[in-house]
This record gives C-alpha cells, structure tokens and sequence, in this order.
C-alpha cells in the first residue's frame, strides 16, 4: 500500500500551468522533495544528537575531522549509485571550494564546540541566528534585493534570538562580568 | 555562547559562497569537496589535545559522520 502510493508519487505527472501555480504542494516532485528534505533534516538531528552525546570529552577539530571524513562515504556510495563518481571531482574553481571550506570548517568547529556546552535548545535556536544571517549577507556581499518585508522579519527572527541569548548570558556570565567591571 | 553565535554567522557566509559556487558547480562536487577540505583542514588539529576515543565514543563520532553524509544526499 505504502509502496504503490510512493511509486504513484515517483510517476511523473503532466501537469498544466496554472495547476502549478494553484497548488504547488500537489505536484509529485514537490511532495518527493519535502520527503527527502524531512529526511535530510532527521538524519542531522540525528547526527547532533551523537556529537552532543559526546560532551566535552572530545576537542571540536577531531569532532570535525570524524563528521567530514565518515560523510565521505555516504556520499561516495550515493556518486557511485549515480555514476557521476568522475564527474563529481571535476572542478573549474578550487578557490572558491577552498573558501567554502575554510568558512566551513570554522563554523562547524564553533558550532560542534558550543554543542557541548550549551543545552540543545539554546544551541539550536542560536544556529537558527544563521539563515537570518545569510539573507543579512546576501544583500551586503551578492547585492541580492531584500524588499521591507523580509527586511522586518529577519529583525523580528534576530530578536527572537536574542530573547533565547538573555537570559543563557545572565546566568552563565554574570559573575565573570561582575568580575571584570562590566556590570 | 558566543562560539555558537560565532559560528551561525560564519555557516551564513559559508552560505553566501555555495552560493557563488552552485552557479558554475554541481551540488554533489560541492559536497564532496568540503568534505575533503574540511578533514584536511581538520586533520591540522590532531596535535591539538585529540583523544584516543572509546569504542562508545568512536561508534558516535562515526555515527555523526555518516548521518551527516546522509543528510547531504537526501
């Protein structure tokens, strides 16, 4: 039953223009998409879930290092399924894969530093601080249109964030502020 | 805290670069490169305190890993 209605999903379907536009989340790939992405998005859980197990024990670089170097083979497997094994190491911009992962590597050592040490919550609702950053950036570095609309919600999700910072600062820092003069 | 904080805005302008980057190149040679690049780069911090893990603690740190790799094919 569950395997006929997902092969029915997989069919591709012709679909009319204002079909479409009417009822997006009708359309078979857009179901099959929001599928693989609530898998996407359960598997990382599950992966902050075993790096949160972990505490503190292990440094972030090492924590970095396993989670890069085992996510290779997942998705060798899935190049090799594919067949574009060879085509997946062709590149015209090394730099810039060398930029993504410096940028990368520094944010995953923060984050997998902060797991450790912060309650769950606290540390995933921070990490939501990121989208919210990105539309930040992509209006300042790629000069991407940000209409008024956006411009308030992204403010009102920052403001969110610092609602969830406040009170971790106030009980985790206000003796070392005290300590230091600052309060 | 403030790594957390820290690293959200870095993971947006790892963002902003895939960005730039999917315009010329596939997602999957996206992924695979970070992926060499970020062991490599990680691998630097071996002299940095690295642990000899438990075999619990090598099972989560493989675990993670590959969920991660997983996350980044579906």
């Amino acid at each position: 039953m569950l395997l006929t209605s997902v092969a029915a999903l997989l069919q591709p379907k012709p679909i009319r223009r204002h079909e479409c536009l009417a009822a997006p989340c009708a359309r078979p790939e857009a179901m099959v998409g929001i599928g693989l992405k609530v898998i996407s998005v359960t598997v990382f859980v599950g992966m902050q879930t075993s790096l949160k197990s972990l505490g503190t024990d292990i440094p972030a670089g090492q924590l970095v290092f396993f989670r890069s170097f085992f996510a290779l083979l997942p998705v060798l497997a899935y190049l090799c399924w594919l067949g574009t094994l060879r085509t997946a190491f062709h590149t015209r911009d090394i730099g810039g894969h060398f930029v993504r992962g410096a940028v990368g590597v520094t944010s995953m050592g923060l984050g997998f530093y902060a797991i450790g040490r912060l309650p769950y919550p606290e540390w995933i609702t921070i990490s939501y601080a990121s989208p919210l950053l990105t539309v930040v950036f992509a209006a300042i570095i790629l000069r991407e249109r940000v209409g008024r609309f956006r411009w308030t919600a992204v403010l009102v999700g920052l403001c969110g964030i610092v609602v969830v910072i406040a009170p971790i600062s106030r009980s985790t820092s206000a003796h070392s502020r005290r300590r230091n003069g600052w309060a | 805290m403030i790594a957390s904080l820290a690293g959200a805005a870095f993971a947006a302008v790892a963002m902003i670069q895939v960005r730039r980057l999917v315009r010329t190149e596939p997602t999957t040679t996206i992924v695979v490169y970070f992926s060499i690049c970020s062991s490599v780069i990680a691998l630097l911090s071996l002299p940095f305190g690295w642990v000899w893990p438990t075999p619990w603690q090598a099972t989560m740190l493989i675990l993670a890993g590959i969920f991660a790799g997983w996350g980044n094919c579906s």
